[in-house]
């Protein structure tokens, strides 16, 4: 009954039946049907992509973009079996309970439930990224390792963990790590090289009655689900919703106008500032991936969460990113310093400090349509986005409470490098962790989808993956999306029991 | 007898040769420090180097708007205790100035820039 079969082998104008069918083989895509194996269901999973890498469907991912530099939405996901997993870099680090609160001064924020809920799903979402055992903020009490020690204040030492504990592939790419298992998934049948094209609604527009599907060899069929979960990334799920707009003209789940809305990243400025530790130099757990506690794992540094909330910043993972030279005003800073508050400097060691952080949600940083079309004749997904002076300035603030931690201390010095928005614009990097979009609220005016990642107003269309996360956290999203997808796993079952 | 305590006098006035050099190599540069002087020495005499901290102070003065040091140095007299006291004091409430971007206790990156601001009439 299982098996992987070739779109561009199934006959044109077919019609396929199932229970549940997974839109995309990425990583939410794959952990729900994974999930959904021994349910008593039948499962379909459509991938646009094969097994490998294929220009011209990766092709159907690009599109234009305005506003603030972003990457090239073709090249910050990838399209075949895996889905961004097949370029991600491993790590992982889950959610704090902050990132789930709705915070007064933080308009848009907050989730419709907290950190204890994914908390359950952690272990599983763990092994499934293959980051060993869920050490994290613990590593200080599993294996012996030197944190700079700061003293009371703002800034902690925090701990990465990283896909994956097997041979010498890392990460672990959910397609190639995952096919075998999904072919033994007994109720699943994954069509590869298959596009959808179309969510067609019932004349209501209250429930989705058909998934129009075409391969880029011109077959064309369709699958009429029970359910569907929409699990192609945050950009292309929302086009999808957008652009399937035959029975509403707004596209679907769309009537308060928040598909597409939302979206986010990780700004990543890179050599952002400067760390002098005055002890010397600092243990190599900051300055990269160490293997400890059975785990590939990395120390870097964060806002508290208490201060998170008393400041008002959002969250940051900020790393040591290497060694740097001091210039004879950083020299001139550190003596001065290190004399006049009685510090021994002698040993002092810079380095080079990156991160990436949160930004606050904005409704215009959004993916909408173009009248361009890709080569399956859908319309192609534009990004505008946005990064407002606020968001620099509370990752400034942090940068600030931290320089004045270290010397309170007499751990060390900080010199923070940015000061206009061009320079913090300069040499902008991003994380490829595309958020938003689909955001959850229990209010369809607030949210796309509610609790359980059900589309407002329609009774079979669900969506999962980080386009839900209304507050995005510092933290990398693939762990904590296998989390919430495990979730929507349990909630599918109760449905489908 | 006196063949042997030859050497070993020669070796003991080389070790102390040695040792009186090693000491001037490390306080030389302390000792042979430019002081500058300037109305505010109560004030920036508590910055052990001076030429480093007005290379701070001067970098403290770039972004400031304006700089009045008579001021700047009177508001740092009326805090009680040292340099050392002040910029502690400092760090514990938050009070911190830049200097291009290092951050510095407040009181200190003043000093600094007091010194850096008398710099011209010293020359």
């Amino acid at each position: 009954m299982n098996s992987f079969i070739d779109a561009r082998s199934v006959p044109s104008g077919s019609a396929i039946e199932t229970d549940i069918l997974i839109i995309g083989g990425g990583p939410a895509g794959i952990t729900l049907a994974l999930a959904l194996k021994d349910a008593p269901v039948k499962v379909t999973l459509l991938e646009s992509g094969g097994m490998e890498f294929d220009a011209a469907t990766q092709d159907l991912y690009a599109g234009p973009e305005t506003g603030t530099h972003y990457l090239p939405l073709d090249g910050s996901r990838m399209r075949f079996l895996g889905g961004s997993t097949n370029h991600w870099g491993g790590w992982c680090r889950p959610l704090e309970t902050i990132d789930f609160e709705a915070r007064p001064w933080l308009a848009h924020s907050g989730w419709p439930f907290g950190r204890d809920v994914l908390e359950t799903y952690f272990p599983r979402a763990q092994e499934l990224v293959e980051a060993g055992p869920f050490i994290y903020d613990d590593a200080p009490k599993t294996f012996p390792v030197s944190t700079l020690e700061m003293g009371p204040g703002g800034i902690e030492t925090v701990w990465f963990q990283f896909s994956k504990m097997r041979g010498s592939v890392l990460p672990t790419h959910f397609g190639e790590r995952y096919a075998a298992d999904l072919k033994q998934a007994s109720n699943l049948t994954l069509y590869t090289n298959a596009n959808v094209t179309g969510l067609r609604l019932a004349k209501n527009a209250k429930s989705l009655q058909r998934v129009d599907v075409a391969t880029l060899s011109g077959v064309k069929f369709s699958v009429t689900p029970r359910a569907v979960v929409l699990g192609a990334g945050a950009i292309e799920n929302a086009r999808l919703m957008l652009a399937s707009n035959d029975v509403v003209k707004t596209g679907v789940g769309n009537a308060n106008d928040l598909v597409g809305r939302y979206f986010s990243d990780h700004p990543i400025p890179a050599n952002n500032a400067t760390l002098v530790a005055f002890a010397g130099r600092l243990s190599p757990f900051y300055l990269g991936t160490q293997h400890a506690g059975g785990a590939h794992v990395r120390a870097a540094f964060a806002p508290t969460q208490g201060f998170r909330r008393s400041r008002h910043v959002l969250g940051s993972l900020i790393t040591v990113d290497g060694g740097a030279k001091l210039d004879s005003l950083g020299q001139a800073a550190v003596e001065t310093a290190a004399e006049t508050l009685g510090v021994n400097a002698r040993k002092a060691h810079a380095y080079s400090i990156g991160c990436g952080f949160e930004p606050a949600p904005d409704p215009d940083r959004r993916i909408e349509l173009t009248a361009e079309r890709d080569a399956l004749g859908m319309p192609r997904a534009k990004l505008n986005n946005t990064l407002s002076d606020e968001d620099f300035s509370r990752y400034r603030a942090t940068l600030e409470e931290w320089g004045r931690q270290l010397l309170a201390s007499g751990a060390g010095m900080l010199r923070i490098h940015h000061a206009t928005r061009a320079e913090w614009l300069a040499g902008l990097d991003w994380g490829n962790h595309h958020m938003g979009t689909t955001r959850m609220h229990v209010d369809p005016k607030q949210g796309v989808v509610d609790a359980d990642g059900l589309v407002h107003g329609m009774a079979n269309l669900f969506v999962a993956g980080s386009g839900l996360f209304p507050t995005y956290g510092a933290s990398n999203p693939t762990m904590n999306l296998v989390a919430l997808t495990l979730r929507l796993a349990d909630h599918l079952k109760g449905i489908f029991k | 007898m006196s063949v042997a305590r030859r050497p070993l006098v020669l070796s003991a006035l080389a070790l102390i040769g040695v040792g009186i050099a090693g000491g001037i190599a490390v306080e030389a540069p302390r000792l042979l420090r430019k002081r500058i002087h300037s109305p505010y020495d109560d004030i920036t005499d508590q910055l052990a180097d001076q030429e480093k901290a007005a290379v701070v102070g001067k970098a403290v003065l770039a972004k400031l708007d304006s700089f009045d040091a008579a001021k700047s140095a009177n508001a740092l007299r009326v805090r009680k205790g040292t340099l050392l006291d002040m910029a502690k004091a400092d760090l514990a409430a938050g009070h911190t100035l830049e200097a291009n971007g290092w951050v510095l206790p407040q009181s200190l990156a003043l000093a600094c820039a007091v010194l850096a601001d008398q710099m011209p009439r010293t020359g």
